[in-house]
């Protein structure tokens, strides 16, 4: 190759090299000029198909919560769905956007980034809802416009849903679904405080070796009942092996108390809770009755009354299912409120097992456990953790910021929402599959019930599931869903039983459920600052006297501001 | 003649490489027998080194052989592999010998440009947007193509096209051949060290890969072992958590999450622990290629 012709071609990589630099500039117009010409062209056809009988004709893509991907050569209910919305007049195409659920938020933002989000997807946090909502991420309307387009949705919500249980929590769904007078979402409506209900729980084979009858009904018999957990051998192994409690169980002293600090939480709901005490707003991590739960605390801990892991263990979960106390199971701690009932049911009373039962029953394979009532404090107090309002958790469906400027395609998607409501048939195909292949039958003709015939997985690769996000999330607005899946269902229906009983249903209030301005500005720091000033008193590194300094501590790096705010919110809806 | 003496230091040597050995060693052993090992026991704390023959199982390693996901993310994982390693080696050994030319015009600004970009790069955002653009979602190509070369491999190449002598080439140009040639006659038989020490880098990276198909890759059908694997330990918790669905179907195994995680582990592991021994002699003497005068 001649040198002048080595140059040349030299010159000219280079040349390609910086252009290809300058390449990604143009694009980004273009899209923008696709995107408008597109919904230009969808509400050019809008206005035009009332003659044609068609409503609204295009693509919406929903990124709802799934178990794994979509099987599309095996996608058996898009096509149906599609049809059953035909008959409405909506000609749409469903397409199911697969964000793997583990690491849904990180996928999603990239995707919000790059001008990529769907129709259709989830905030998984009331928090990352308002942030989505001031970075101008998701669509935003008026409540006429919904009330408009959502005739069925509206009136199921403000009659408090099925049979009006949930009539005392209406005002609290709308406080989800707006922020600053704008509708964001459509309320998620659940059965507040029987989402995923705590309960108390002691190991049966305990009980009976040593002799006791008697379940603990106030915190002097539960004090009591862990010292003999503690001291009197309860596996009769000859060893001092056992513990009364650990994380979990600590919860319950403080509600034994009053004291509804959500200390020690490490899930997700690890947040700062404030309640009414006579109008005025208290932050839960501040209260004064926790003194008094943890002076208590601190003596069983001293007493070795309290498993010393307990710092260390994610709330007794050493890995694997979130709800598994590895120590309860494991023989190391006789008491644990760590799970909810419906994860130790049985399935003599359901029909299966629970995911936690049935993991205690491969361990301890002659040995059950107990259902146990909550203790109660001095002043009648009970409860473990905080009920809340169940349409706080994120699995409702937010929309593309996009769709403020295509009106016309969000009005669609509401009114597809609403058919989903009042179609039962097409609710039901959605949301659980086919009959005889998904799904089937139970119960009895007057309280019918439904079986997945699959696990989740499959379910969701056959499409079942896969377009949630508009057929109402996982608490739909269809009422004859809801009977089927929720209120008929028999572990349910044991989960209601088991909370009938008095001491049973052991969970508190928050009294303000928003989260406000300045949480997420503070909330890390205090947190941290309460769990390390709670262990250390408890391990009696400091005194239970240094709460008082704890709590001036407290207010000053932000919780006095978090508590303004929560009282300023509080007072606005008095 | 030197004696060979067995000193203190020889002893002290052995004991500290048999200890560091055990470390190592030991975390397998305990994962090899959880794999093995029913739920009752998976789920007992403390290490599990010798398993009891009464409570093998192998329900573990069945379910993750009998996810139908499991060959198709091998057969994906090979494609990538393979195909990626390949064309990935290609395009690096053509720019490290075009860099490692002392008459390549500007070379000494092209290689801060390079260099450069292993300091500082667009990000994931705008990563994400240019593969979206290039049409390259849900394909196998945004898997190789944008990490096509690896700016810390293309210098370590360089360093070692830099070393070999210029008079094979001078000879072979003498005798008429083309730079082509000379490159995959001469220079790529002479650097097999630093191809197979690359490639297994490249390999290994690939294999273990899953973040990118996680963000690229929407079909089932094209994901990789490691996702597959991943979905299956987390499938195991996962299916569990929809308390709101009613009855729920649950499979009678007696597999545990912790058994699962650690047959998962062995299977994603173990292709690349049997080839490793036959490029270990090129590891060996690769490590250090880099720290060649460039």
């Amino acid at each position: 190759m001649t040198k002048r012709l080595a140059k040349s071609i030299s010159l000219f990589l280079a040349l390609f090299m910086v252009l290809s630099l300058l390449a990604g500039c143009g694009a980004s117009k273009k899209t923008e000029v696709e995107t408008t010409t597109k919904a230009e062209a969808t509400t050019t056809a809008a206005v035009t198909t009332e003659e044609d009988k068609i409503k609204w004709s295009g693509k919406i893509t929903v990124a709802p919560y799934m178990f794994g991907p979509l099987d599309e050569g095996n996608n058996v209910i898009k096509p149906l769905l599609q049809e059953g919305l035909l008959k409405y007049g909506y000609d749409v195409d469903l397409v199911n956007v697969y964000i793997e659920n583990s690491d849904y938020e990180n996928l999603l933002n990239v995707r919000i980034a790059a001008n990529d989000a769907p129709d259709v997807f989830e905030p998984k946090s009331t928090s990352t809802m308002r942030k989505y909502y001031d970075q101008g991420s998701i669509a935003s309307w008026d409540k006429a416009f919904y009330e408009k387009n959502c005739p069925t949705i509206n009136a199921f919500i403000n009659n408090g849903c099925v049979d009006g249980r949930l009539k005392n929590y209406v005002d609290m769904f709308w406080d989800f679904a707006l922020i600053d007078g704008k509708m964001v979402t459509i309320p998620k409506v659940a059965e507040a405080g029987t989402m995923l209900p705590k309960v108390m729980l002691l190991r049966g084979d305990w009980l009976k070796n040593l002799g006791v009858t008697d379940l603990p009904y106030t915190l002097d018999d539960f004090i009591t009942l862990m010292y003999k957990f503690r001291n009197d051998d309860p596996d009769k192994n000859g060893k001092k092996d056992t513990y009364g409690f650990s994380t979990s169980a600590i919860r319950a002293i403080f509600g034994a108390f009053y004291g509804y600090t959500s200390f020690p939480d490490p899930k997700a709901e690890n947040s700062i809770y404030f309640y009414d005490l006579d109008g005025k707003i208290v932050c839960g991590d501040v209260m004064a009755t926790n003194k008094e739960a943890l002076a208590i605390l601190q003596k069983c801990y001293k007493d070795g009354i309290i498993d010393p892991e307990f710092v260390a263990q994610l709330g007794e979960n050493t890995g694997g299912y979130w709800a598994l106390s590895q120590p309860f199971i494991n023989g190391r701690i006789g008491a644990s409120c760590h799970a909810g009932i419906d994860h130790y049911r049985l399935p003599e009373v359901t029909g299966v097992d629970g995911p936690c039962a049935k993991e205690y029953f491969a361990v301890n394979k002659n040995y059950d456990f107990v259902y146990a009532p909550w203790p109660k404090g001095p002043k009648g107090n009970y409860g473990g953790w905080s009920l809340g309002p169940a349409c706080g958790i994120g699995e409702n469906a937010v929309y593309n910021a996009a769709l403020n400027k295509d009106t016309d395609k969000l009005a669609a998607i509401l009114n597809i929402m609403d058919i989903f409501a009042k179609d039962d048939e097409l609710a039901l195909l959605g949301a659980s599959g086919i009959k005889g292949t998904h799904f089937d039958y139970t119960g009895t003709s007057d309280k019918p019930g439904i079986k997945a015939l699959m696990d989740n997985e499959k379910l969701n690769a056959a499409g079942v599931a896969a377009y949630r996000g508009i057929i109402g999330g996982p608490s739909p607005y269809n009422d004859n869903l809801i009977r089927l899946t929720y209120y008929n269902s028999p572990s349910i229906a044991n989960m209601f039983k088991i909370q009938a009983q008095e001491g049973y249903k052991g969970g508190y209030n928050r009294d303000v459920y928003d989260t406000t301005a300045s949480v997420s500005t503070y909330k890390q720091e205090l947190i941290a600052y309460r769990d390390e000033t709670f262990i250390k008193i408890i391990k009696g590194e400091l005194s239970v006297d240094a709460y008082d300094a704890y709590v001036t501590e407290y207010l000053k790096r932000g919780g006095k501001i978090l508590t303004d705010e929560a009282q300023a919110w509080f007072d606005e809806r008095k | 003649m030197l004696k060979n003496k067995f000193t203190i230091f020889d002893v002290i040597c052995y004991v500290f490489l048999g200890l560091l050995s055990l470390t190592i060693l030991l975390p397998f052993i305990h994962l090899l027998t959880l794999s093995f090992s029913p739920s009752y026991v998976a789920t007992t704390p403390g290490l599990h080194l010798i398993p009891n023959p009464a409570d093998i199982t192998f329900d573990n390693y069945a379910k993750v052989f009998t996810s139908k996901f499991i060959w198709i993310g091998y057969k994906n994982t090979l494609i990538r592999t393979v195909f990626g390693t390949a064309i990935q080696l290609l395009f690096t050994a053509f720019g490290a010998y075009v860099l490692s030319k002392k008459f390549f015009p500007h070379r000494t600004f092209w290689t801060f440009i390079i260099v450069f970009t292993m300091f500082f790069g667009g990000g994931l955002i705008p990563t994400y947007i240019l593969v979206k653009q290039l049409d390259l979602i849900n394909r196998y190509a945004a898997l190789i193509l944008p990490n096509l070369i690896s700016a810390f491999n293309l210098v370590i190449m360089r360093n070692f096209f830099s070393s070999l002598p210029e008079d094979y080439e001078e000879s072979c140009m003498i005798d008429g051949a083309g730079r082509f040639t000379i490159f995959f006659k001469i220079i790529v038989p002479l650097s097999t060290p630093i191809i197979a020490t690359v490639g297994l880098w490249l390999v290994v990276g690939h294999w273990n890969a899953w973040f990118d198909v996680l963000l690229y890759i929407q079909n089932d059908i094209k994901f990789t072992l490691q996702i597959v694997l991943r979905r299956i330990i987390l499938s195991g918790t996962q299916q569990l958590i929809d308390m709101t669905t009613a009855g729920t179907f649950y499979e009678e195994t007696n597999s545990s999450v912790e058994g699962l995680k650690a047959a998962s582990i062995y299977v994603a592991t173990i292709p690349i622990l049997c080839s490793y021994p036959f490029v270990q002699r090129f590891f060996v003497k690769g490590i250090m290629i880099g720290s060649l005068k460039g």
